[in-house]
């Protein structure tokens, strides 16, 4: 039977070499896993290799690689900087054309008289051509003579009248005349912001590497990748619109184009209304109408007296208006 | 005498007398209770010094729950179990020296009356030899046993129950007399 001795100098053998068996292992498996990862990069670097196609294409051209594959690395360009100031204030004012008509009688009609002169001139006398006209008719028996028959021809000559002179005489009747003016409305500058958003550029790296026979080449090419997001916000400011000065013809009391007619009947007073109306109701009546039934009410306040007639007629067209101010 | 830990704890502390002082104390009661379980002298070696060896090598963590002799006697039995296992097919026959054997006997047991009744459990079955032998030679609990042989508890107290009765009429057999307590 053995000792504890014994026993202990065989445990203490046994643990050593079990120590150093599993310190090999550790070393054999730290080369294998080192050599297996430098395997598979070389493979990876080979199959990237051959998926370029410009270096297959080359290869399979000269067999061999060469230096004409070296490219510098890219060069990288600085992102655009995100501008926040805003727009141009010198940029020119945008101007606006209100156009306002005014439609206004004339005093009289215009009457403008043309005479045109339409003058025909008769053409050449035309020659008729003599024309002759042959026929025959017959039959033959063989045996007898044959009879022909001739027709006379001749010559007529047809002579045209000479034509007659026609004058057209065309009126041309103005009853009325548009009065235009222009006003111009300026408005501020539009003010843009432009906000530029740059995110981090993605920078990718290729690196190639080309292995000849006495050289090795590693091309490295970096793209990067900018992302930008531009936010615009336009501000529009609005002028206020300017009030049309409007320079109206004088007053015209009747046309003979419009068929209203301001009288000088009116309802309290025989007040004629002359110039700019104050604020005031106006009282319109229609043809056969009473006039203290008004057919319509309307606010004038800040009105002249033509813009309202003006309104009356384009309202009630082909009547009489009689207009009234209360008092 | 269970300076177990504190030997253990020398080795883990780069003692390598501590794992000496250690295989001095417990390799005879590990060699009788793996006697107990191999039936084999040399097998039993063996196993108990693949027990010392896992201690050296792998150096478990010894948490204080158990008394030391359970713990190591745990890894003697998960030793011996693992061995049994892998060498199913194999395992050698009963070759005990029996020189070696009486001299373990009596080196551990020291009184003739255990020595006898060491040797009366020879006859038993493998389970009731380990059972007997963590109860009363070892004076291992019935839990500590439990512990050790990866057993509950009842199961323990019925084995040790049947044990007890098998152990009894091998010794009636022989001519023994015995005391009912």
């Amino acid at each position: 039977m053995r000792s504890y001795k014994d026993i202990s100098e065989s445990i203490f053998r046994r643990r050593d070499e079990y120590l150093e068996k599993k310190r090999k292992r550790a070393i054999i498996i730290r080369r294998s896993v080192a050599a297996a990862a430098s395997l598979m990069i070389v493979v990876f670097i080979g199959a990237g290799l051959f998926g370029n196609d410009s270096i297959r294409s080359a290869f399979r051209k000269s067999g061999s690689f060469s230096s004409a594959f070296i490219t510098e690395p890219a060069e990288l360009t600085e992102p655009p900087q995100p501008s926040t100031a805003p727009g141009d204030p010198t940029s020119p004012a945008v101007t606006e054309t209100d156009t306002v008509s005014a439609i206004e009688t004339s005093t009289e009609d215009t009457t403008e008289t043309s005479t045109d002169t339409v003058t025909t001139t008769a053409g050449s006398n035309t020659t008729v051509t003599s024309q002759t006209t042959t026929s025959a008719s017959g039959s033959t028996t063989k045996g007898s003579n044959s009879s022909a028959t001739t027709t006379s021809s001749g010559t007529t000559t047809a002579v045209n009248s000479p034509p007659t002179k026609t004058t057209a005489t065309t009126t041309i009747k103005t009853t009325s005349h548009i009065v235009t003016t222009t006003t111009h409305r300026t408005t501020s500058p539009h003010y843009t912001t432009t906000t530029v958003a740059t995110t981090r550029p993605v920078f990718n790296t290729t690196t190639t590497t080309a292995i000849g026979y006495s050289t090795a080449t590693i091309t490295q090419t970096t793209t990067a990748i900018h992302t930008y997001t531009y936010m615009t916000t336009q501000y529009t400011t609005t002028a206020p619109l300017p009030t049309p000065e409007i320079t109206y013809p004088e007053y015209i009391d009747r046309s003979t184009g419009a068929v209203f007619v301001i009288t000088s009947e009116v309802y309290y007073d025989s007040e004629y209304i002359e110039g700019f109306i104050e604020d005031s109701y106006v009282y319109g009546s229609a043809n056969g109408r009473s006039v203290s039934t008004p057919v319509f009410v309307y606010g004038v306040q800040g009105r002249s007296k033509e813009q309202y007639r003006a309104l009356f007629f384009y309202m009630y067209d082909e009547w009489k208006i009689y207009i009234y101010k209360r008092k | 005498m269970d300076n177990g830990s504190e030997y253990y704890r020398r080795y883990l502390g780069g003692d390598d007398s501590g794992l000496v002082e250690l295989i001095r104390d417990y390799k005879d009661g590990l060699m009788l209770y793996l006697l107990g379980i191999t039936d084999n002298f040399h097998l039993a070696d063996e196993i108990m010094e693949e027990t010392f060896f896992r201690i050296a090598v792998k150096k478990p963590n010894f948490s204080g729950k158990s008394s030391f002799k359970t713990w190591l006697y745990s890894i003697a039995h998960n030793a011996a179990v693992d061995y049994l296992r892998k060498h199913r097919h194999n395992v050698p026959l009963g070759e005990t020296d029996i020189a070696d054997e009486h001299s373990l006997e009596e080196s551990h047991l020291r009184e003739e009356q255990r020595i006898e009744l060491h040797r009366a459990m020879n006859q038993l079955n493998p389970e009731y030899r380990q059972v007997l032998f963590l109860s009363f030679f070892e004076e291992l609990s019935n839990a500590e046993t439990a512990h050790v042989m990866h057993k509950t508890k009842r199961q323990i107290e019925n084995l040790l129950y049947r044990a007890k009765a098998s152990l009894r009429s091998v010794l009636e057999k022989e001519g023994f007399e015995y005391e009912i307590i």
